[in-house]
C-alpha cells in the first residue's frame, strides 16, 4: 500500500510536470483509479452491450482492426473518421501502454482499464477534437464526466496551467462546459462496440449517444478529404 | 339488532391469530388462570386446516425462536405440530451483496438448545394452538367485531364488546369483558377503542413470499437459513424440509412486481441470481423484465446467470456479496405453483401497551416490525407469556386483571425491549440499504470484526433468539 501510495505521489508530479510521460499517465491512472474503475465496471456490467464487451474481452489492435479495411470506408463513417484521426495525428492502436501496476486486481478490471485506454481515441473522434494540448485537456474532462477516474480530474484540472492565456479562454468558455455537458448526458462510451459500429454513419452514432456539437463547431470528421 | 344477548368474560380476546390464539391457549392451560372465562374473538376461521402433503408447504412461514417453541411447549402445542412441519435450523450465514462483510452463526456457540430456531408454517402455528383451547375458551368463530362501547352511566366500566357472528351475517351479541386484549394486527380495533395512539410508517418495500424447491444443501440435510442483504432489501432462504425452503425476498413495489409477473422458470433463477451474482448482474437483468413478465428474446436469462456467477470468483478484487467462507448454497430448482405472493412491510409501534379502558395490546397491534430479523411473532409470543404472568400474578393476589395498576406490569416488561428490538430490525434495514462506499467499508468491518469475535457473536445471537 505504501509503495502504491509513493508511486502514486511519484508519477502524479511526473505527470504534471511533462504530460509527454505517457507511461507516468498512465501509472498514475492505475494506481488511482481502481475504485473509479470498479464503478467503470458496474456501469458495464448493468448494460447489456458493456456486458457482452465484459464477456468477450474484444481489444483493438492492428491485429484485430484493419486499417486499410476502415481506410475503403465511405467518409463519414465512423470508421472512416477513426482512421483519418490514427493518420492525422500520427498514432496506431498499438501505442497504447499496456496495463501495468495492476497486480493485485483480477484480470477483468484490468481489462476495464485496457478498453478505456483504446477507446480514447474515440472519444477525440466523436466529440470531433484533435490531439492539441487545449483539446487533449477538453477532452479530459469529457472523460470525467463519463468515467469520474481522479487522472481525468488532475489532468483536467492541472493541465490548464500549461496553456497560455487566450488558450485557456477558449477552453473554459466553450470547449469545458459543452463537453462536461455532453460528457454527462450521453450515453456511456465504454458500453458501446467500436468494432461493430465502424461502418455506420458518424452522425448517427453521435445521435444514438446524445453527442451534440455546438454550432459553428467543425469536428475533425468534416474536413476528410476523398 | 334483536337477538341482543349479554355474556360477560374474564379476558376477550380480540383477533384469533397466532398471537391471540395463544393467549387464548395459555391462559386456558395456566393452573392459575384456567379458570377464567375467556372470549377468543375470531373474523375468519379458526379451525382452517393446515397443508398436511409431505411435499406442500405454505408460502407463509415463522421462525420460531427457542424461547418462543418453549412456551409453544408449555401450552401444549408443540408437539400438536407434526415433526415434519416444524424444520429445526443450526446454522444462520448472513453476508452483504454490496460489501464483503459476512457472519455465519452456529447453534451449539449460543445456548444448550440444539437449534437456532424453527422454521414452521403459520397456519400450522395457528391450528395447534387453536386445538390447544380448552373448554374455558369460547370461540366466537367467524365473527365480526361491530363496535366497542364503554357503558356510561351503568356502574360499570367493562367494555362492551358487539360480535356480528356467522362472518356479520348473524345475530349480534354483546360481550363485556373485565379485560380487553387487542391481537387484532397493524389496523387494530381495540386500539383505537382505547384511544392509543400508533406511529410508524410503511416501508417502501414489498415481501416476496414463496416456496422453493432446491438441490444440493450444505450437509444434505437442509439445516442452514441464508440471507443476503441486497441493497434493494435483505433476500432470505429459510429452511422447511430437506429440499424446499421458503424464500422472504423484501424489495421496492416495482420490482416485487416484476418478480410476481415472471414464469416461475425465470423466477427461480432470479432468486439464484439474488443469492450468488454480483449485485449488477440482479440490477441488469431486472431491468430487462417486461410489462408482461416476459424476457427479451435477445437475453438469455441462464447464460447471464451463469456467466455472472463465475464472475463472483474470477472478476471480484474486493470480494464483494460472497457469501461466508465454507458456504455452499443451496441451488434453487422450481417454486411451488400458486406459492409467490407480495405483501406490505410496516414499522408501526403504539405509543402504550395497556390503557384504563382495560385494555391490553399485543403482538403486531402493539408493533409491527420488518420481517428481515424473523422476530415479529416472537416479540409478540414474548408479549403473550409476559401478560399471561401478570394476570396469574393478579389472579394470586387478588387484584383486578383488567385495571390498569394490574396492565401496567406487562407494559414495563415489554415496552422497552420490544422497542430496542425494532429500532435495531430497522437500523439494521437502513444500514443495509446504504450504497455509499464509507457506509458499506463500516459495515463490512462491523459484520467481519463481529464474525471474528466469538463472544461478541454470543451475545448478539442470545440477544435475537432468547430475548
Amino acid at each position: 500500500m505504501a509503495q502504491r501510495l509513493s508511486m502514486a505521489v511519484g508519477s502524479a508530479f511526473k505527470a504534471l510536470s511533462n504530460p509527454s510521460r505517457e507511461d507516468m499517465v498512465a501509472a498514475l491512472g492505475e494506481v488511482t483509479g481502481t475504485l473509479a474503475l470498479q464503478r467503470m465496471r458496474t456501469r458495464m456490467a448493468t448494460d447489456a452491450t458493456g456486458r457482452r464487451l465484459l464477456r468477450e474481452r474484444p481489444v483493438i489492435n492492428t491485429s484485430t482492426v484493419s486499417l486499410s479495411e476502415l481506410r475503403a470506408l465511405p467518409k463519414h463513417t465512423l470508421g472512416r473518421a477513426y482512421v483519418s484521426f490514427l493518420d492525422i495525428e500520427g498514432v496506431s492502436p498499438d501505442t497504447r501502454t499496456p496495463v501495468k501496476h495492476m497486480d493485485d486486481t483480477d484480470d477483468e478490471l484490468k481489462y476495464v482499464m485496457l478498453r478505456y485506454r483504446q477507446v480514447h481515441d474515440f472519444f477525440h473522434v466523436l466529440t470531433g477534437m484533435g490531439t492539441t494540448l487545449e483539446e487533449e485537456i477538453a477532452v479530459k474532462w469529457f472523460e470525467l464526466a463519463q468515467t469520474g477516474l481522479p487522472v481525468a480530474l488532475l489532468s483536467g484540472v492541472f493541465g490548464p496551467l500549461r496553456l497560455n492565456s487566450s488558450d485557456r479562454k477558449l477552453l473554459f468558455t466553450e470547449h469545458v462546459p459543452w463537453l462536461v455537458q455532453c460528457g454527462s448526458s450521453s450515453k456511456f462510451l465504454m458500453n458501446v462496440y467500436y468494432e461493430e459500429c465502424m461502418h455506420l454513419p458518424i452522425a448517427d452514432v453521435r445521435q444514438q449517444m446524445g453527442i451534440f456539437l455546438p454550432p459553428g463547431f467543425v469536428p475533425k470528421d468534416a474536413l476528410i478529404q476523398d | 339488532m334483536n337477538h341482543r344477548i349479554t355474556q360477560a368474560f374474564d379476558v376477550c380476546i380480540v383477533g384469533g391469530g397466532i398471537v391471540g390464539t395463544a393467549l387464548a391457549a395459555s391462559l386456558s392451560s395456566s393452573p392459575f388462570t384456567a379458570h377464567l372465562k375467556v372470549a377468543l374473538v375470531e373474523a375468519g376461521n379458526l379451525y382452517s386446516e393446515p397443508e398436511i402433503r409431505p411435499a406442500s408447504f405454505s408460502n407463509r412461514v415463522a421462525s420460531v425462536t427457542p424461547a418462543s417453541m418453549r412456551l409453544l411447549n408449555r401450552i401444549g402445542a408443540w408437539d400438536r405440530i407434526p415433526a415434519d412441519r416444524k424444520k429445526a435450523y443450526t446454522q444462520m450465514k448472513v453476508w452483504d451483496a454490496s460489501g464483503n462483510g459476512a457472519i455465519a452463526f452456529n447453534a451449539p456457540m449460543t445456548h444448550s438448545a440444539s437449534s437456532i430456531g424453527w422454521i414452521i408454517e403459520n397456519d400450522w402455528l395457528k391450528s395447534s394452538l387453536a386445538q390447544s383451547l380448552s373448554s374455558s375458551v369460547t370461540v366466537f368463530n367467524s365473527s365480526v367485531v361491530a363496535g366497542i362501547e364503554s357503558p356510561a352511566g351503568s356502574g360499570s366500566d367493562w367494555p362492551v364488546i358487539s360480535v356480528n357472528s356467522d362472518k356479520g351475517n348473524g345475530p349480534t351479541i354483546q360481550l363485556k369483558s373485565r379485560l380487553l386484549v387487542g391481537a387484532d394486527g397493524v389496523n387494530s380495533l381495540v386500539r383505537k377503542y382505547a384511544g392509543i395512539e400508533s406511529i410508524g410508517w410503511d416501508y417502501p418495500q414489498k415481501a416476496v413470499a414463496a416456496t422453493l424447491e432446491i438441490e444440493g444443501v450444505e450437509g444434505n440435510r437442509n439445516d442452514v437459513a441464508y440471507q443476503r442483504f441486497l441493497p434493494t432489501g435483505p433476500i432470505a432462504l429459510l429452511p422447511l424440509a430437506e429440499n424446499k425452503s421458503s424464500l422472504v425476498w423484501s424489495a421496492s413495489p416495482a420490482i416485487a412486481a416484476k418478480l410476481l409477473s415472471l414464469s416461475a422458470e425465470d423466477f427461480a433463477i432470479f432468486v439464484d441470481v439474488a443469492f450468488r451474482n454480483p449485485i449488477e448482474d440482479l440490477t441488469y437483468l431486472l431491468s430487462r423484465i417486461q410489462p408482461d413478465g416476459s424476457l427479451p428474446k435477445d437475453l438469455d436469462l441462464k447464460a447471464e446467470a451463469v456467466w455472472g456467477q463465475t464472475r463472483l470468483e474470477t472478476a471480484n478484487t474486493f470480494k464483494i456479496g460472497v457469501p461466508p467462507s465454507n458456504t455452499s448454497l443451496p441451488r434453487v430448482v422450481g417454486v411451488a405453483e400458486k406459492s409467490r405472493a407480495a405483501f406490505p412491510l410496516r414499522f408501526y409501534l403504539s405509543d402504550r401497551y395497556v390503557s384504563d379502558h382495560r385494555v391490553a395490546l399485543v403482538g403486531d397491534a402493539a408493533h409491527t416490525v420488518h420481517p428481515l430479523a424473523g422476530q415479529g411473532l416472537n416479540l409478540g409470543l414474548l408479549d403473550v407469556a409476559t401478560l399471561t404472568n401478570v394476570i396469574e400474578e393478579g389472579v394470586q393476589a387478588g387484584a383486578d386483571i383488567g385495571n390498569i395498576h394490574t396492565l401496567q406490569g406487562y407494559a414495563a416488561e415489554r415496552f422497552a425491549p420490544n422497542l430496542g428490538m425494532m429500532m435495531a430490525i430497522d437500523s439494521i434495514g437502513k444500514l443495509f440499504r446504504a450504497e455509499s462506499d464509507p457506509v458499506v467499508w463500516a459495515r463490512s468491518f462491523g459484520l467481519n470484526l463481529v464474525n471474528t469475535l466469538p463472544g461478541f457473536k454470543n451475545l448478539a445471537m442470545k440477544a435475537a433468539s432468547t430475548l
